[in-house]
């Protein structure tokens, strides 16, 4: 992996001077001539040559062609000085010798070629590797990004460290304007007259600038991106002054292919996700525009029947006909307001627009204002408490928790008898209070144990009245108290809800020491 | 004391529906009533001459309810009843604060009405009379004493701390109004206690005194949010 801030590409340089080649060649070859001089009686001339190969293979794997071709001069030269009749002169008496020279030329130059052929290879393989690993790097970074917003930034950022330099985002909207999306460094910026190179870019989809034919004398490449229904372009401005060599070209088109794919990713997964909100906010529209249909016409049907009735025929009615039309108008109006009210509790609960209004109260004023609350509908309200400490006070907005205290306590009058009494239980702890109310009524489907507290489920027999948002109200209540309400079928039948709430410390002016509190007890009232 | 009957009735209100039901509701109890559609017109019907008690809706054409009941109150003590369809408990407080007698949420029944008129016709009555610190008080089962301090419920004495009963005569000499938090604190404890909780917890304990089920108050009524009233009939 290419962790060095040097870039992962290869640039085109002009060649290196290869001073190092040609003394490293000449080295070699005068300590081949001294080890050849040396062992000069055992060794046969044909051996000598054969050990002149050896110099030109390592000048030609080391430093390339060129070198090698010197070497192989120069191999020539000291051989003919140093071991050709008559010695110590570049002249040949014997002409054979010029066949030996050339063989030995040719051998050198063909080495050499080889040489440099698997050079370059091994230095490709090795920079693809690199390249590889680098896009490998950038695919996954890519793929663990779950903000889709981020995703322009990591592109640049990799951008950066794949070719160095400077990099920028763009993007060309349907009617021609082109916007910056993001640049690496932060604020960077093409030239001015770049942008044109860069809106041909993205509206041809062809890369352009430094590096490619199309206006190859911009500082930057520009690599086009496409995302589905929008286009777009990268700009890279390369650390170096060279434009990126044609080897480059593959990792640029990659980096181009995978970056267009993530963008095109996060837009889908914006997309989706907005349309799933679009989909949620429909279906709640949808529900409440039915409940609201349904459960506010049938009580306004009945006020305008019995209303019209009591009008136009009022007359013809006797008595009992008469009270019975405007019990009816009364009741149903009745119902009509607990459901506006609950209808607006829950949008201002929703809205967020209630801070809550956090007081010290006694459970037991919540009970009794809730259970004054519904003296009218259920004048017999059959309720055994069980609270720990009759002056236990819990920290709650009490406004808020009256709402709680009411649905619950109503939904569990529905089914509460003499003999089978509403319990409350309140349960303080160190730092949190655990109350539970529960009844001896049919319980709790199997399985809706949760979906009871969204909005406009019922778990209520058909004609049975009820908004379906009650226990919603509950669970939006409890949740902006950072408490937990729970729902649970009895071992012996009937349901039981449990609300946990976070308590701080009881304030000093009404610590226990303060307030003699009368032991635990159970009262039975009806 | 005017006789409840024939009271004259200042109906404040905008709405014409509403002004029918009311008007046909009071008429039919035998009350005078005069009718203003806004703040204006019920500026001149006060000054003309003054009824004996206000029936006014809060969202006025011509302005706030409240800014007329604090302008009233710098120069009359004519009891006012609100009546309005802004339910939330600030929207009471600041009603009660402001110099309302009492507060109705829209919608209510006609009975609930009448029980306020004639509440806040009587308080507005003792209010005059002088001896009103030596009545002797009897609201339900409740008998108040106040000048030998005693309080009985169904004829058995009580015994309460200083506190308790100065809150409890607070109640019964309000009885049928509401009191909000700050006005009790104010009353009862004198000015500097703002802890709503210190409230609460005397109320509890008066409620262990006095009512026969504390958690099913029927004199003591909490009004949530806003304070405390006492059930009069």
């Amino acid at each position: 992996m290419n962790n060095s801030p040097a870039s992962a590409i290869s640039h085109d340089r002009p060649n290196p001077t290869e001073a190092p080649g040609y003394v490293a060649s000449l080295a070699l070859v005068t300590i081949t001539t001294a080890l050849a001089y040396w062992g000069r009686h055992w060794l046969t001339q044909p051996d000598l040559v054969m050990l002149y190969l050896l110099p030109i293979m390592g000048v030609a794997y080391r430093f390339g062609q060129g070198a090698a071709l010197a070497t192989s001069a120069f191999s020539v030269a000291a051989f003919d000085f140093f071991f050709v009749h008559p010695y110590f002169t570049f002249s040949v008496s014997d002409s054979q010798y010029l066949l030996t020279f050339s063989i030995l030329f040719v051998v050198g130059l063909v080495i050499s070629g080889l040489m440099t052929r698997i050079r370059a290879q091994e230095r490709d393989a090795r920079e693809r590797e690199r390249q590889t690993d680098a896009l490998y790097q950038f695919g996954r970074e890519l793929l663990s990004t779950l903000d889709p917003g981020k995703v322009p930034d990591l592109i640049l950022r990799h951008a950066c460290r794949l070719f160095g330099g400077a990099t920028s985002l763009w993007r060309i909207e349907a009617e021609g304007t082109l916007t910056l999306t993001a640049a690496n460094p932060a604020g960077y910026q093409p030239p001015e007259d770049g942008l044109a190179v860069i809106r041909w870019c993205c509206e041809q989809q062809q890369a352009a600038g430094q590096g490619t034919p199309v206006f190859p004398d911009v500082a930057f490449t520009a690599l086009p991106i496409t995302t589905g229904r929008l286009a777009g372009a990268i700009t890279i401005r390369f650390e170096t002054r060279h434009p990126p060599g044609k080897g480059a070209r593959p990792l640029l088109d990659a980096f181009a292919r995978h970056a267009s794919l993530a963008l095109d990713r996060a837009r889908l997964g914006e997309e989706a996700e907005s349309a799933a909100v679009r989909v949620r906010t429909e279906e709640m529209r949808s529900t409440l525009l039915s409940m609201a249909s349904h459960d506010l016409r049938t009580p306004l049907a009945s006020i305008t029947g019995a209303g019209t009735t009591l009008r136009d025929e009022g007359a013809t009615l006797d008595n009992n006909e008469h009270a019975e039309l405007l019990e009816t108008i009364c009741t149903e109006a009745e119902r009509m307001e607990r459901l506006i009210t609950n209808l607006l509790d829950m949008v201002r609960l929703e809205s967020g627009s209630c801070p809550l209004r956090l007081e010290w109260i006694p459970f037991e004023e919540l009970i009794g204002a809730a259970r004054v609350q519904l003296a009218k509908r259920y004048p017999e309200q059959p309720i055994t408490m069980t609270i720990e400490d009759q002056a236990a006070l819990i920290h709650v907005d009490p406004v808020l928790f009256e709402h709680v205290v009411v649905n619950l306590l109503e939904n569990a009058l529905k089914h509460a008898t003499s003999d089978h009494p509403i319990t409350w239980k309140l349960h303080m702890e160190s730092n949190r209070v655990v109350i539970r109310i529960g009844d001896r009524g049919p319980g709790i489907p199997p399985g809706m144990e949760e979906s009871i507290f969204e909005k406009f489920v019922r778990n209520a027999k058909p004609g049975v009245p009820g908004s379906g948002l009650g226990l919603a109200i509950c669970r939006s209540v409890i949740q902006a108290h950072h408490g937990t309400i729970h729902a649970l079928n009895r071992p012996r039948g009937g349901a039981e809800f449990r609300i946990e709430l976070p308590q701080p410390d009881l304030p000093a002016d009404l610590l226990p020491a303060a307030n003699p509190d009368p032991p635990a007890q159970e009262k039975h009232t009806a | 004391m005017t006789d409840s009957t024939h009271a004259r009735i200042l109906l404040v209100e905008d709405e014409t529906q509403m002004r029918r039901f009311l008007r046909t509701a009071l008429n039919a109890r035998d009350f005078d009533v005069i009718e203003a559609t806004n703040a204006r017109e019920a500026r001149l019907a006060v000054t003309g001459r003054p009824p004996d008690i206000i029936l006014l809706d809060l969202g006025l054409p011509d302005g706030d309810g409240i800014d007329f009941t604090r302008e009233l109150r710098t120069w009359s003590q004519l009891p006012i009843i609100v009546l309005s369809a802004r339910g939330r408990e600030d929207d009471k407080v600041m009603a009660l604060d402001a110099g309302a007698d009492d507060y109705l949420t829209k919608p209510f029944g006609v009975n609930e009405l009448l029980a306020r008129i004639r509440v806040a016709l009587r308080h507005a009555a003792r209010a005059q009379s002088r001896n009103d610190q030596e009545t002797i008080l009897r609201i339900g089962p409740l008998r108040l004493d106040p000048v030998r301090r005693e309080v009985r419920i169904l004829d058995q004495p009580v015994t309460l701390t200083p506190l308790e009963y100065r809150l409890l005569l607070y109640l019964a000499q309000n009885a049928g109004r509401v009191l909000t938090h700050q006005l009790i604190l104010r009353h009862v404890w004198g000015p500097g206690t703002s802890q709503t909780h210190t409230l609460r917890v005397c109320m509890a304990q008066l409620r262990h005194k006095i009512e026969p089920d504390p958690a099913h108050p029927r004199i003591l009524m909490t009004e949530m949010g806003v304070g405390y009233r006492m059930c009069d009939d």
